[in-house]
């Protein structure tokens, strides 16, 4: 957070806050997992701020939300290849994470006593980066058929539907449980063999892909009211 | 006098506070504000407000001034009742009211006349407004919160407080980084005076039992302009002092290897005996009653050994380097002559024995009313048998377990404070640290000698006691303060502070000015250097070897080329140095004006002047400069005047010190100059080992070669150039936003950004501004030498940046359940780890980085992204997250509390880098130019390890037995899903000799594996019982 951000923060939050008694700003937090581990990447955590508009019988809400998704490092087998080099011998490594910036909208509307439903999407710029290492042949191989550290990344739009329901804990704050279903694209780094590469350390060289995701996510929050 | 003056009296008399039995400075105790009103909101003038407290030695009374409002400053902190009273009106009285290091608290009141008042005196469930004078950002813990909550370590101190706290970090190294801060820059201090080691740059020694701390606090800045000397934030721990009821306790903690879950790398074996086997001891009450109050805490650790038998592996003549490489300690008996056996010493029985004590003791006394002073003294005290305080593992001393080290760490304290006038208050503070060790000077008879990792022979047996190993300090801190009204209140502090730490000569380096030792073997070249004065081969061992005769000397295997199965020849160094005490000593001033213009606007303005003053060990003086000028800034904002929504805006810069730990290698001058001769003393033939006796062995005369001249010979002090050395500082700006509610719960969000600048530059270059002359200190005539220097200023070509926002909340859902936690989001980036490197990195004083040769490697075509990348540092940690779900359920007059706490930390960085061949051309005469930088193949910090998580939970209880005594104790579960993260892997790049300038991981291919290494996963399901009994 830059000092241009702090103010413009102070500026807008402040101005909200002068502007009605009832705030109907919340502040969000938020811890995602699931049951699908794709690159390593499984469980999350997210926060915003929420702003919600009366609209009808219920109440529109719209989040400036960020979302974040830890990968575990691992290592791709090194299986065939044409230089008869093994696990111990050569490394393909990565580790990868998701974060997103974006909106998260939905409607909400009573259920019963404390308890309020709601429906709605996410829709955020969601940026996949993956730490690859790799090395065909090692500091010991006097041939080495082509080695890198990156860190590429990706980023692309993506939409993800979410619906649950809110309990409020009075003028402090409500918990949420939502079933979202993450969508991002995300990024692959995949080593590809060139046998008519003139350099012989470059035979062997990462190609930047990417695959969408998809998977069904638990989701429970926490919301603190203004 | 008319009304309006005696109103004027009286709002002054209403400041004119109680000094109770407080400790100290500003730093230990609250204040207490409020304001008294009738319904309709007019001021009640003239109200008498009765503070009480267990923590004051009296109850104290101060009257509300014509506005309706008082305030009591320099309250002790602890827990609260406050009573209002005036004719014509109804009581009120608050309680409950709790006030933590630094808070000023807030409690107003409503009378009602009489005859509107059903009850005599209303009582308030306080929970006292939200601070809005406070001129710091920080956390605080209450000792009753840290006992309920599952600490790390079950840690109820300075290093539980740190890992709840939001804006904290622990790097790889081991310490400390607050808001980013340079971990040797974060303070610690115990009852307002510091506790650091300031050589290592960390709070290392047991000071107080978890039992006797009254509050923890956590600042992550410091605001006001008392504070100094940092550049991160400081941890601050406040003890009990006492009171007019006797009360203590005393704790049992149980800890079994059998009840923790077994780990990755683990041979599964569990001990059922326990691991923690201490007992703390508290008791306080008055010695003479409303006036005199003690307060004494003890750590009791029985002593523990651990048994080893001298194998047949352990005799000489069986010794190989590998072996050597991890005990290389045997004892000398002077009747042992060439050829014996060790016989006598086979299956040998040794213990290494360990105790440790520590005791505080406190006296508060109140002189009179307006008039306390204060006495502490505390001292930890360790005991080590068998010691080889330099090297690891601790091995056996044969024939004596009699020999310990004994280490003692004394903490004095005294401290004044009182009333000078109705608004005008004085405290004064002096402490000292004054720590010794005693090593042992065994006979001759039970000599030691052996391999350490820096290749040391220690001297036991030479009749000598090395020096102390002292790491003192003495402080003061002088403040006056003194409130005012104009256009508002003020509460202004003036202040004057000094630290000095003290730093004894290392004890392994100067004794008597000699030492004898066996190079370990990247010395070996060294050895054999001086020995080829005899003519042989001069990369020939075998020289070495021939005259290499003393008697740990191993024996030769018949291959020559194996040069690392042989063994070496003692050397003798001369130190021409002088041991003495070096001194870092820090002064300012400061003013400080906390300025509350009305229910909406707050304020704050501070400066601080610094000075620092270097001292090396033969008292000359280095440096002695003024620091650069540290204003302090906060505007706070109540939206509705109701401490609702505050809004605060702060800037400041801060200023750090010169510290033990960064001028060690420059400041120290006892083993600065020396000569190294190597043995020449009667040889056997080739192939054989030497035995000699002691004498002979630490004879100076047999040393040195036919022309009596060192083989080397040094003078660090002239390595070491100053250049217009200065205190770095740091620019801070926040803007925070808190939500506070009516039953005490809150949410805040802050954020923060940082930059360092005109920070320490350690370097070296390859030019003759670096080349210093080194005379031959020995008086044999040898030409002096060219030697490389390293200069000590400061830059702005090291960058560090912090950038963060924290989220911090305490949502008390009912009178049983309480949700809170903090998460911080930030980014430390930069090329300046500032010694973060790890917990030594200053005491090494390396040069990295843009240090390093940057010109010579510009000049070469290498580009600063090549050698000096900037990107995320050591002590960058994205995601810290703690959240905790507190259930509190009371049980008569004692209660038991359930936790559970989520911690989530973020994984360290890493770089991918390897060592590439510099191309620096060495100049002739000129020091060799290094042949190898550090290559960065990516940003800095571009890789990562995993993050982790785990949740722990912790059952509390206190349950009455009869009258005031209670059972205590708690049983805390770590990771109670025993998930065993794994948050370390191989990540080692190798030199990239074979094809230049082409990133390698290391060989053999172990990157990102499991390495075999158990501290590579978090730790798993863990037990901690603790059980006992208070009053």
């Amino acid at each position: 957070m830059n000092k241009t951000s702090l103010w413009l923060s102070a500026m807008l939050l402040g101005g909200v806050l002068h502007a009605e008694d009832t705030s109907p700003l919340s502040f969000k937090i938020r811890a995602q997992g699931g049951t699908e581990t794709t690159q390593g990447v499984r469980n999350g955590f997210g926060a915003g701020l929420n702003y919600g508009f009366k609209v009808g019988p219920g109440t529109l809400n719209a989040e400036f939300s960020y979302q974040y998704y830890a990968g575990k490092q691992y290592r791709q087998p090194i299986g065939t290849n044409p230089f008869s080099l093994t696990d111990t011998t050569a490394v393909d490594s990565h580790k990868s994470t998701v974060t997103g910036l974006g909106i998260r909208a939905s409607y909400q509307m009573k259920l019963s006593g404390d308890w309020n439903w709601h429906l709605g999407a996410a829709f955020m710029q969601m940026k996949s980066k993956d730490e690859a290492v790799g090395t065909f042949g090692t500091n010991t191989t006097t041939l080495n058929y082509g080695s890198w550290a990156i860190n590429p990344d990706k980023s692309a739009l993506a939409v993800s539907p979410f619906a649950g329901v809110t309990y409020n804990l009075g003028d402090m704050g409500a918990i949420e449980f939502n079933l979202i279903g993450a969508s991002y694209k995300q990024i692959t780094v995949t080593p590809i063999y060139n046998a008519s590469a003139t350099v012989l350390n470059q035979r062997v060289t990462p190609a930047i892909g990417d695959k969408s995701v998809n998977n069904i996510k638990l989701e429970v929050g926490y919301a603190f009211k203004f | 006098m008319s009304i309006v003056s005696q109103m004027r009296l009286l709002g002054k008399v209403a400041l004119a506070l109680s000094v109770g039995a407080t400790l100290c400075a500003q730093e230990t105790t609250g204040q207490l504000v409020g304001s008294v009103k009738d319904p309709k909101n007019v001021a009640v003038a003239g109200a008498k407000i009765l503070i009480r407290s267990p923590q004051m030695l009296q109850a104290r009374t101060v009257v509300s001034d014509a506005q309706g409002n008082f305030r009591v400053p320099l309250l002790p902190v602890g827990e609260y009742s406050v009573t209002v009273s005036k004719e014509g009106y109804a009581g009120a009285m608050a309680t409950n009211l709790r006030i933590s290091i630094s808070a000023n608290v807030r409690q107003d009141f409503t009378l009602k006349p009489v005859t509107e008042a059903s009850t005599v005196v209303e009582v308030i469930s306080s929970v006292g407004a939200v601070d809005k004078t406070d001129t710091k950002t920080s956390t605080s813990y209450s000792a009753e919160q840290l006992n309920t909550l599952p600490t790390a370590g079950g840690d109820r101190s300075f290093f539980g407080a740190s890992d709840l706290a939001p804006g904290l970090s622990v790097n790889s190294g081991g310490g400390t980084s607050i808001r980013g801060g340079k971990t040797q820059s974060t303070q610690y201090t115990l009852n307002g005076v510091s506790v650091k080691d300031e050589y290592e740059g960390r709070q290392n020694t047991t000071r107080l039992i978890d039992d006797a701390v009254e509050d923890t606090q956590v600042i992550q800045s410091p605001l006001n302009a008392r504070f100094g000397r940092t550049g991160s934030g400081l941890v601050n721990v406040v003890t009990k002092s006492g009171g007019n009821d006797f009360s203590g306790s005393i704790r049992k903690y149980v800890s079994r290897d059998d009840w923790n879950a077994v780990r990755p790398h683990d041979d599964g074996t569990r001990s059922n005996i326990s691991s923690n086997r201490q007992i703390d001891i508290f008791l306080s009450g008055p010695i003479v009653k409303d006036r005199i109050w003690f307060a004494v805490s003890s750590i009791q650790v029985p002593s523990s050994g651990s048994t080893g038998e001298i194998l047949s592996g352990e005799n000489p003549a069986d010794w190989q380097p590998a072996t050597l490489s991890g005990s290389g300690m045997e004892a000398y008996d002077p009747t042992f002559r060439n050829g014996s056996a060790y016989a006598w010493d086979l299956g040998k029985k040794y213990v290494v024995g360990t105790s440790s004590d520590f005791i505080d003791t406190k006296v508060t006394v109140a002189l009179t009313q307006d008039h306390t002073i204060d006495f502490g003294y505390s001292q930890n005290k360790l005991v080590i048998t068998n010691r080889n305080p330099y090297g690891v593992p601790i091995v056996a001393t044969l024939g004596s377990n009699s020999l310990s080290q004994i280490q003692l760490e004394n903490l004095y304290t005294y401290g004044y404070r009182g009333t000078l006038n109705s608004s005008t208050f004085l405290e004064a503070r002096y402490s000292k640290v004054a720590g010794e060790v005693t090593f042992p000077s065994p006979p001759l008879d039970h000599v030691r000698f052996g391999y350490g990792n820096s290749g040391v022979i220690f001297p036991y047996g030479f009749n000598i006691a090395p020096a102390t190993d002292a790491r003192n300090n003495q402080s003061g801190d002088f403040n006056l303060k003194k409130f005012f009204e104009a256009a508002g209140s003020h509460e202004l502090d003036l202040g004057f502070q000094f630290f000095e730490s003290l730093r004894g000569t290392q004890t392994q380096n100067g004794q008597k000015n000699h030492r004898f030792n066996v190079p370990w073997a990247t010395d070996q070249k060294d050895v054999l250097d001086f020995y080829n004065v005899t003519g042989l081969d001069p990369y020939g061992a075998r020289v070495g070897y021939q005259v290499a005769n003393w008697a740990w000397v191993l024996r030769e295997t018949g291959d020559q080329q194996a040069t690392s199965v042989f063994g070496q020849a003692p050397v003798y160094t001369k130190f021409f140095g002088r041991d003495g005490v070096t001194k870092n000593r820090s002064t300012a001033f400061y003013v400080n004006d906390s300025w509350t213009v009305n229910s909406h606007w707050n304020g704050m303005f501070g400066l601080r002047i610094d000075k620092s003053k270097l001292t090396d060990t033969t008292g000359v003086v280095l440096l002695d400069k003024q620091g650069p000028l540290s204003p302090r800034l906060q505007v706070r904002y109540d939206v509705d005047g109701t401490s609702k929504h505050l809004f605060t805006v702060t800037a400041a810069k801060f200023v750090e010190d010169i510290s033990a730990g960064f001028s060690d290698a420059f400041i120290k001058k006892a083993n600065s100059t020396f000569a190294r001769y190597g043995y020449t003393g009667v040889a056997d033939a080739a192939g054989t080992a030497k035995y000699v006796d002691y004498a002979t062995v630490t004879n100076p005369a047999n040393y040195g070669n036919n022309l009596n001249t060192p083989f080397v010979f040094s003078d660090v002090s002239k390595n070491a150039i100053l250049t217009d050395l200065s205190n770095p500082y740091v620019i801070e700006f926040t803007l925070g936003y808190k939500r506070a509610y009516t039953n005490g719960s809150y949410f805040s969000i802050t954020g923060i950004n940082r930059e360092w600048k005109n920070d320490f530059l350690i370097s070296q270059d390859y030019d003759p501004s670096y080349w210093v002359v080194v005379p031959d200190p020995t008086g044999h005539g040898l030409p002096s030498k060219i030697s490389q220097a390293t200069k000590y200023g400061n830059s702005d070509l090291g960058k560090r940046r912090y950038n963060s926002g924290e989220l911090e909340w305490k949502q008390i859902i009912n009178a049983t359940w309480l949700f809170g936690g903090n998460y911080t989001y930030s980014r430390l980036t930069g090329n300046n780890n500032g010694g973060d490197q790890g917990s030594q990195a200053f005491r090494d004083n390396l040069a990295t980085n843009n240090g390093f040769f940057r010109n010579a490697l510009l000049a070469t075509g290498k580009t600063e992204q090549q050698f000096a990348p900037e990107g995320a540092l050591v002590s960058d940690q994205t995601h810290k997250g703690r959240v905790y779900v507190t259930a509190n359920m009371p049980m008569g007059k004692g209660k038991i509390s359930y936790s559970f706490l989520l911690r989530y930390d973020s994984g360290n960085a890493f770089n991918a880098t390897s060592s590439n061949p510099s191309n620096i051309t060495s100049v002739a005469g000129a020091p060799p130019a290094p042949s190898t930088y550090t290559r960065y193949y990516m940003e800095r910090g571009a890789l990562h390890f995993n993050d982790s998580y785990q949740v722990d939970s912790k059952i509390d209880w206190s349950l009455p037995i009869k009258g005031k005594l209670q059972l205590m104790g708690y049983v805390q579960v770590s990771n109670i899903f025993n998930h065993q993260l794994q948050v370390g892997y191989g990540s080692g790049f190798g030199a990239s000799t074979s094809v230049a300038n082409n990133i390698r991981v290391a060989s053999p291919a172990t990157f990102g594996t499991d390495t075999g290494v158990q501290g590579n996963y978090i730790v798993g399901r863990n037990v901690l019982v603790t059980l006992g009994v208070k009053f």
